[in-house]
């Protein structure tokens, strides 16, 4: 990592967690995918489901798309309210390259989103257990699903939402953000329970799930290498244009 | 010598051609103004030189040397944009260290500390500036533009939406900073009467081909046409020179307001004048030299592409 991307991050780091307005949307969405999601869904269940395939096979499916979810949330306002505010354009005239703008970011975004997508995991697993009245836990493989594949996805969503909005005007970037986010969400919702089943969560599962999220975030941070100034000049030039047109 | 030379920069976006062959040079520890009305590209020219948009032909060299993506060329640069590009959210402190980390100041805090001092600013050093007036932001925008104490400094409208105290402010900042530190500066702008204060160089672009470009006195003796204010005795006798002058084609373009006249003369000194109308029996009061003003200048430029388009 190039001395100019750890300033980033530090920065960034800083500046999150001294957002209150930051700091109150990800818990809010912690206590929204942690307990209110499973409160919903937990009715049509009786305590007697509550075992350690189903606990596993729900951790598989959720760890990543929490990681995924924090991201989705967090990262937007990182990119846009800079890009926006014209502040990015300013950065662009100093020695910071546009790589190091966008890692330092992501790192930032990532340190921020895996712990709270963690505590969100963890009030998850609490409420079936609440409801069963019985401690069940997960297979210990599932470990390596939230401490592998939740940062993996939680990169590859920051990459994603980053990239975009570097590249594309602010509506566009919302757009396509969204699109990512429902691929990953619907995605992970179907495809996950459907093609492995409750029992057949092990580690070569895992990671593959892993990979996937390896493979969305290399993809991302090879398209993010190509990102031009001029990209990001034109589309943020016609971004607050726009906005001064509405005003 | 020059510090930045424009060679031939032709832009075009999205289909429309922003600039059309454009040259000019800036020489090292000049000031130079950027004239142009809305949308003659302007910005677009100072967006080239800042290296954030490609020409699609021409280039632009710093001291000889092709304009790169290299952060060390980037660090000899310092920039204030028009919207200032400031964290809101943040301190004015906070704004100027991050930037001073960026351009690699080795004692940031010592660098923050006299930079806020500079700008004056230094007793609200620690407040968030999305609390300070806009002359406020200005001024903590150019501080973060200095900072890394660049050889080049790249200001865009700066006194733009200022009222006249917070310009005079910017203004007497932006001499010091010249004077001081024999910094080339290059402002975009289309407040004339900045330019006329403040620059010494001065190139104006229209529909994005450069129009002039030159010293300001060179300039002014170009386009100049002198004239001369001639106050006569009273109304009567000012009548009486305009219907004198009013025939005569080296007089031509002759205004009289009151008992004052206008004078499109051949030498600003006149004497053919002031001896052909006191041979007429004209009285004449007092006679002065009418220096043209960087708006003559500006707007006969501006309108004579207006006029040939």
């Amino acid at each position: 990592m190039d001395a100019q991307t750890k300033i980033v991050a530090r920065e960034e780091l800083r500046e999150m967690l001294n957002s209150r307005k930051t700091i109150l949307l990800a818990l809010f969405f912690t206590l929204w995918f942690g307990l209110i999601n499973p409160l919903m869904s937990i009715g049509s269940l009786s305590p007697d489901m509550i075992t350690e395939q189903f606990m596993t096979a729900q951790i598989f499916t959720m760890a990543p798309l929490m990681g995924g979810m924090m991201a989705y949330i967090l990262t937007s306002g990182v990119f846009q309210s800079e890009k926006f505010g014209g502040i990015m354009e300013s950065l662009l005239c100093t020695p910071l390259g546009l790589r190091s703008l966008w890692t330092g970011k992501l790192i930032a975004v990532t340190v921020i989103s895996v712990p709270f997508a963690m505590l969100a995991i963890g009030i998850y697993m609490m409420v079936p257990m609440i409801f069963a009245s019985k401690i069940v836990l997960p297979s210990a493989i599932i470990a390596l699903q939230i401490l592998l594949t939740t940062p993996l996805f939680t990169l590859a969503m920051a990459g994603i939402i980053g990239y975009t909005t570097l590249v594309m005007d602010m509506r566009a970037s919302s757009m396509v953000s969204m699109i990512a986010f429902f691929v990953m969400f619907f995605g992970s919702m179907a495809l996950g329970p459907a093609i492995i089943g409750e029992s057949a969560v092990n580690i070569s599962v895992i990671l593959v799930s892993a990979a996937v999220g390896l493979v969305a975030f290399l993809v991302i941070n090879q398209l993010a290498s190509r990102i031009d100034k001029e990209k990001v000049v034109l589309t943020s030039a016609s971004t607050i244009e726009a906005a001064k047109s509405r005003r | 010598m020059e510090s930045i030379r424009v060679m031939n920069v032709s832009k075009s976006i999205e289909g429309r051609q922003i600039l059309q062959d454009v040259s000019f040079s800036v020489k090292q520890g000049s000031v130079f103004g950027y004239l142009g009305p809305n949308g003659a590209g302007k910005t677009t020219t100072l967006r080239i030189m800042l290296n954030l948009l490609r020409p699609d032909s021409g280039e632009v060299l710093v001291e000889g040397v092709p304009l790169t993506d290299g952060g060390e060329q980037m660090k000899r640069f310092g920039v204030m944009l028009e919207n200032n590009g400031l964290y809101l959210n943040r301190s004015a402190r906070s704004n100027l260290s991050y930037f001073a980390k960026l351009y690699g100041v080795k004692d940031v805090d010592s660098a923050v500390k006299e930079t806020l001092e500079m700008v004056g600013l230094l007793d609200r050093a620690d407040e968030k500036v999305g609390k300070y007036s806009k002359g406020m932001k200005q001024k903590i925008g150019l501080a973060r533009a200095v900072i890394h104490q660049p050889e080049i400094l790249f200001l865009d409208e700066p006194s733009s939406g200022l009222d006249p105290e917070a310009q005079h402010a910017m203004r007497e900042l932006i001499i010091s900073l010249s004077k001081k530190g024999r910094k080339t500066i290059f402002i975009n702008t289309h407040n004339l009467d900045e330019v006329q204060r403040i620059c010494d160089h001065v190139g104006i672009i229209v529909a994005g081909r450069i129009r002039a470009c030159n010293d300001l006195e060179s300039l002014r003796s170009n386009f100049a046409k002198p004239q001369v204010e001639v106050e006569m005795e009273d109304d009567a006798h000012a009548q009486k020179a305009e219907q004198l002058l009013q025939p005569l084609s080296s007089y031509a373009g002759t205004q009289r307001d009151g008992r004052m006249l206008v004078v499109p003369v051949a030498t600003a000194d006149s004497p053919d004048l002031i001896a052909f109308l006191a041979g007429k029996g004209v009285r004449i009061r007092q006679v002065r030299s009418v220096d043209t003003s960087l708006e003559d200048i500006y707007l006969r430029t501006v309108g004579s592409t207006k006029g040939g388009a």
